[in-house]
């Protein structure tokens, strides 16, 4: 068998433009496959990452069924409260904003502005939040003209770099920046400011803020599931219809999970046609190499070559082509896969996000596009192999 | 009983009013030893012949033995193991491997019949040092002339040690001189004990051959032992 991979490859190498060629399409395919699956299946490891860190143990409330249906009636302090006497939840606490003007020295610019409870919020985010604090501090009981101001606020959207204790504005109130966020790669995110709700509602003259959200924080050991239900239960009770949508921190990674799924079947789809591109280019390939050898293959069973073994002689080369393919393939996706876990973590503003390369992964591509040139060169080695020799013999 | 005895073999490709007769009714005993030619015009059949003496064909009809044993009914791989064994093939066209080098193509035969590398290659020396190419071992066909490829297929030839080598047209592409030299190459492994049968067209390198078969129209006119 040695020997016939030598004999294969001699032959490869005698072809050496149309060897590469034929390489270069499964390195096309190989690499998009390796590419998508590791950036995904980083993006899905990120996530779950993200949630272990904001806990298990949260349950989210928001107003309406589906983005679809039509602005429902707000979240408001009443829920707050139904939700906190429901059995399981520690505490609860809404989120509220607006768009409101920043202002700083001159510059003004409409912003949106959070409003949060600062014990609530921290005890929530405490931890949480720490790994996306670039500067300062989260907020604490007591807090008041105090904010904490989203990375681009701090850094692109005044002429000044925004530094932790610095003054700002806020519809024309004294407020001290106590905290700047790392980047969150969205635009939204990063240009936003929270403030604690006591200063929220006074500058806004809102007595009953209409809550964005709600979080619950569930007591230790209770079942995330059945306090969602009764948390459904009691809010439709106390609202009189269920126009809001309860989620628990699982519900969230399924949302996102199976979001994340639909896209990365879309694109594995589009790999796998990339691959099948490429294993026709193997096939077309060796059954030019075939044609072209067919004299020789006449001499080699002259010379008492089996059948078998001129299979052996093909499906081995088309097999190389395949696995050079892989390989070449694999280099140029883990090079690719790592500038995109770069551009992620530099510009995206994931710190924690990492392309997943594991051995399964590379092992698997390596085994798989060999198995894509045998498969391929199977049917132009078939032909070779029932030549007949004295018509191969004759051939010119 | 000879080492290769063909008995009224047929060999017709196609049927019916399209059926062609490459060999009507062939019978022909080729001994241990023999140097032999077969000597006839172009279509005669006298390839078909060869092919079917060298186990690369199988007859229509008719019985081919060698050994003794009868052959044609074997499988395609029985009778590829059985031919690397007892025969050796040198073409008019040379027919070596471009891929491969001097040494490589001479091993060729013999990797196929599984023999270790090592082996393949000192005895693929010594056979290219025997037919006078001890100097262009790594050299490519294409590094060649005409002759020295000629020498080269004639060391495959001879790589497995086969009892019978058969030559079609061996001399057809060289020059009178070169081709001169090459039937020696025959005449000396003939002095060896190897069995030869040469097919060609010209009379004057038949005339060299101890037994001559003249066949026209797939049916040996007569046999000439000298």
């Amino acid at each position: 068998m040695n020997d016939l991979f030598n004999l294969a490859l001699k032959g490869l190498r005698h072809r050496r433009l149309r060897s590469i060629l034929t390489i270069i399409g499964i390195i096309i395919g190989i690499s998009a496959i390796v590419l998508l699956v590791s950036v995904s299946r980083g993006f899905q490891s990120a996530i779950t990452q993200l949630f272990d860190q904001f806990g298990a143990d949260i349950i989210m409330v928001i107003p309406g069924t589906d983005m679809m249906s039509m602005p429902p009636n707000p979240l408001t302090d009443r829920d707050v409260k139904a939700i906190e006497r429901v059995n399981g939840v520690d505490y609860a606490d809404g989120m509220t904003a607006k768009t409101v003007e920043v202002r700083v020295g001159h510059e003004r610019r409409p912003l949106i502005v959070y409003g949060v409870t600062p014990e609530t919020f921290t005890k929530l985010y405490g931890t949480f939040l720490e790994t996306f604090m670039e500067d300062g501090r989260s907020f604490r009981e007591g807090d008041k003209y105090v904010a904490i101001v989203g990375n681009d606020v701090a850094h692109k959207l005044f002429s000044d770099d925004l530094e932790v204790g610095r003054t700002i504005y806020i519809n024309d109130r004294r407020f001290r920046i106590i905290g700047i966020l790392k980047r969150a790669g969205d635009e939204q995110d990063d240009a936003s400011v929270m403030i604690p709700l006591e200063a929220y509602k006074e500058l806004l003259g809102e007595k009953e803020p209409a809550y964005l959200t709600i979080v619950a924080k569930l007591s230790p050991g209770a079942d995330p599931e059945e306090v969602a239900e009764e948390i459904k239960k009691k809010l439709k009770q106390e609202r009189g219809t269920e126009d809001f949508t309860v989620m628990t921190t699982e519900d969230m990674l399924n949302t996102i999970n199976s979001i994340l799924g639909v896209v990365s079947i879309v694109v594995l789809v589009i790999a796998i046609i990339a691959i099948i591109v490429g294993a026709v280019g193997i096939m077309n390939t060796m059954y030019m190499s075939v044609t072209e050898r067919t004299r020789e293959i006449g001499v080699m069973k002259a010379v008492g070559a089996t059948k078998w073994q001129i299979m052996a002689i093909f499906l081995v080369e088309a097999g190389i082509i395949g696995a050079a393919g892989g390989l070449f393939g694999e280099a140029i996706a883990v090079s690719l896969a790592k500038l995109t876990e770069y551009a992620i973590v530099n510009y995206g503003g994931i710190s924690y996000y990492h392309v997943y390369l594991g051995l399964d992964l590379l092992l698997g591509a390596a085994v798989f596009s060999f198995v894509v040139g045998i498969i391929a060169g199977y049917l132009p080695a078939k032909r070779a192999a029932e030549l007949d020799p004295v018509e191969a013999l004759r051939y010119e | 009983m000879g080492i290769i005895s063909v008995r009224d073999v047929w060999k017709i490709y196609g049927e019916g009013d399209a059926a062609t007769y490459a060999l009507r009714g062939v019978s022909l005993d080729i001994e241990q030893g023999d140097f032999v030619a077969i000597i006839g015009p172009s279509g005669s059949g006298k390839s078909t012949l060869m092919h079917i003496i060298g186990l690369l064909d199988t007859p229509t009809k008719g019985k081919v033995l060698l050994k003794g044993k009868d052959v044609s009914t074997l499988s395609d791989d029985e009778r590829a193991i059985m031919r690397r064994k007892t025969v050796g093939f040198v073409f008019q066209q040379y027919n070596l491997s471009p891929s491969l080098n001097a040494l490589e193509n001479v091993e060729l035969p013999m990797l196929f019949a599984g023999v270790p590398k090592r082996e393949r290659e000192k005895r693929a020396k010594e056979l290219l040092e025997m037919v006078g190419l001890g100097h262009r071992l790594y050299h490519y066909p294409n590094q060649l002339s005409g002759g020295q490829q000629q020498r080269v297929a004639i060391a495959r030839a001879l790589a497995n040690d086969p009892e019978i080598i058969l030559g079609d047209e061996p001399t057809g592409n060289l020059d009178t001189k070169t081709g001169e030299k090459i039937l020696k190459i025959f005449k000396d492994l003939n002095k060896r004990g190897k069995t030869i049968v040469i097919v060609t067209h010209d009379p004057e390198i038949a005339e060299e051959a101890e037994k001559i078969v003249k066949i026209r129209d797939g049916k040996i006119e007569g046999v000439i032992e000298k």
